[in-house]
């Protein structure tokens, strides 16, 4: 369906008085400031608000930057914890081989009893 | 025949004891054709014409005192002139190789005669002793090595090769062996990479190991270096040096600026990035206009049928006549939308993008290009890192299976040896952003519509490896990707299954992983035991 627009200017007709380019400066102007006046926030305001927009954005991407480096620290901790962990528990094994099987028992026991101390220390 | 080694070692007043030491390992290795060549360039101190006169007398080990100090490279060639083996070794006067390095390098060049330079890895000897920082390399990456000398100890260099090509060159002093070996990598037949740390480099507070700025004129000559190499291989680049002490950039200078097709696959999804709904198509497409400085593209649009209408009106306002839309109403199929995208494509690049990006790097584009248009190169992969800065991508590594290199690390690490802020070959790259020439993509057949969903870029990628290219990585090209952070991919048994048949081989034999690392981990931990 074809629809006229409301805001379609027919051309002057022959004889019609054709505004001077001051007069047609002072209408226009006049129309800037009521359709501003109908908008509502001045352009300058527009201008802040998109300005406040761009610095929320920033301010989300800075927020989550930050977010994301101490996830990277934790990924390159857990990578140095795996590391340090498999290697106590070759320590451990080497350490186990090292030790004469009679000693085994009393080792372990006397770790086990200083590790109570410890833990009631603690307490 | 086995090979005989000629150990050239320059000599410039070294601690008695650390001379004596780098002596002596040679003295002992089980491999006993050698010969040492020691030339010192005028030592000041007297401790080391008595450690040398030591060892006159012995047949295999040659002497020689310069009258005059003529500096490093006046004495490296005073060596390689006298040297009579096969292959030239090089060994600094303060560091130590093990016993049997010798015997392993030979058991190598035996088993294949075409070799023409071999490189181990190598360790530290920090100030207490003790090993450090071992490097576990990758095998021969020859963007890599234009990026930073990863070669360097222990290096095996055919000694006529070596002669051939000019020996060492005055001029780059600090980067002397770096300049020898891109001249006999450009010419030599075969390039080795024995994954053994057989070097251990001697950290002292005179030496590039021990303090990084002692030699800042090595840098310098290590740019220079790269910079002649570039131009004498037909790489038409400007070299620059990079924050990271002994890394480079090697800017490739575009003659022509071809058509790069960039094709989207996409249903024109919407999500919530930094706080803010986005329509991920139409933001991607936005983003590429108005930060990419490459001009000559154009967007091939792979679009489901459900794709809201909205979006797409949205994209044909947005990219006008630079679009070519392609409806695609089959079944979800990732590689087929890809393949249905190339048929309409009508540049000679392909540019595969998800939708879910944003740029970061204005000239990505033109970085990618550069490296894709030289004719051995298959892929080119991109930075890609999630909405809070962590890396989602920096080059794919197949420890058994397919993983991205140190995945969720923060994009300021420069990872072991700084090989996340280089450019580098990788055994493959994500399809989220991906520079292919169209012929190549022709001649490898494409995506395969058997991976719907996972790992089609993983089997493009070992295609490409298979038909001869190399695949590079390049950590100057950054964009966003905005895949959620929290959610992994789901990958299904079948489509791990249907990976492992067809690839199995080269997904445990990464050539740019190494043996002594962990196997499926994508962040380089040692490997228990080494």
């Amino acid at each position: 369906m074809e629809t006229s627009s409301p805001t379609a200017t027919s051309t002057p007709s022959a004889g019609s008085v054709v505004p001077s380019p001051a007069d047609e400066l002072t209408r226009l102007r006049s129309e800037v400031e009521r359709l501003q006046r109908l908008i509502g926030p001045s352009e300058e305001s527009y201008r802040k608000l998109r300005l406040d927009v761009l610095g929320a954005r920033d301010a989300a991407i800075a927020a989550e930057a930050e977010l994301g480096y101490v996830r990277g620290q934790v990924v390159s901790l857990e990578t140095q914890l795996f590391q340090i962990r498999r290697d106590y528990y070759r320590i451990q094994r080497i350490a186990a081989k090292l030790v004469h099987p009679s000693l085994r028992g009393p080792i372990r026991q006397a770790l086990s009893i200083l590790r109570r101390v410890l833990s009631g220390l603690r307490r | 025949m086995s090979p005989r080694f000629s150990v050239i070692t320059p000599v410039f007043d070294p601690p008695a004891d650390v001379l004596r030491a780098t002596i002596e390992c040679i003295l002992n290795q089980t491999f006993a054709d050698w010969e040492l060549h020691l030339v010192d360039d005028a030592s000041p101190s007297r401790h080391v014409r008595e450690v040398l006169n030591d060892y006159v007398g012995d047949p295999r080990i040659k002497v020689t005192f310069r009258e005059r100090n003529g500096g490093i490279i006046a004495s490296s060639n005073d060596a390689l002139v006298a040297a009579t083996g096969d292959f030239v070794v090089l060994l600094d006067h303060d560091d130590i190789i093990d016993l049997n390095s010798l015997e392993l390098i030979n058991n190598v060049l035996l088993a294949d005669e075409t070799i023409d330079y071999l490189y181990t890895d190598e360790d530290l000897i920090a100030f207490d002793g003790s090993r450090t920082q071992a490097f576990y390399k990758p095998d021969w990456s020859p963007e890599r090595f234009r990026a930073q000398n990863y070669c360097c100890h222990l290096s095996v260099i055919r000694r006529s090769l070596a002669v051939d090509v000019g020996g060492f060159r005055p001029g780059f002093e600090g980067s002397q062996d770096y300049d020898l070996i891109l001249r006999v990598t450009e010419k030599a037949r075969r390039i080795h990479h024995l994954p053994k740390v057989l070097y251990h480099w001697r950290q002292l507070a005179t030496s590039t190991a021990g303090d990084p700025t002692s030699k800042m004129y090595a840098y310098e000559s290590g740019r220079r270096a790269i910079q002649e190499h570039c131009d004498r291989i037909g790489i038409n680049a400007v070299v620059e040096s990079l924050p990271l002490l002994g890394t480079y950039r090697v800017r490739r200078i575009l003659k022509k600026h071809p058509l790069v097709s960039i094709i989207i696959p996409t249903r024109g999804t919407s999500g919530r990035v930094w706080g803010v709904e986005r329509c991920f198509l139409i933001d991607a497409v936005q983003s590429i206009l108005e930060k990419s400085t490459y001009e000559n593209i154009e967007f091939v649009v792979v679009v489901d049928t459900d794709t809201p209408p909205e979006a797409v009106r949205a994209l044909e306002r947005i990219a006008g006549d630079k679009l070519h839309l392609t409806w695609f109403d089959g079944e979800f199929n990732f590689s087929e939308k890809v393949n249905a995208g190339r048929v309409h494509a009508k540049g000679d690049l392909l540019l595969l993008l998800n939708d879910d990006i944003e740029v970061i790097s204005p000239d990505f584009i033109e970085t990618m290009v550069g490296i894709v248009q030289e004719p051995d190169v298959g892929s080119v992969g991109a930075k890609l890192l999630f909405s809070d800065g962590t890396l989602q991508h920096a080059g794919h590594v197949y420890p058994g299976n397919p993983d991205h290199i140190f995945f969720k690390s923060h994009n300021t690490e420069f990872g072991p040896r700084g090989m996340l802020v280089v450019d580098r070959e990788v055994v493959g790259s994500t399809a989220a952003c991906l520079l292919v020439r169209a012929d190549v993509y022709d001649e490898v057949g494409g995506f395969s519509p058997d991976f719907k969903s996972n790992f089609n870029d993983v089997d493009f990628a070992l295609k490409l490896n298979r038909a001869g290219y190399r695949n590079v990585f390049t950590c100057h090209a950054e964009l966003y990707h905005f895949e959620s952070v929290s959610r992994d991919p789901v990958v299904t048994p079948e489509e791990h299954a249907l990976i492992q048949r067809r690839w199995q081989h080269e997904l445990s034999n990464d050539p740019y992983f190494n043996p002594n690392l962990e196997p499926g981990r994508h962040d380089w931990s040692p490997r228990v035991g080494v």
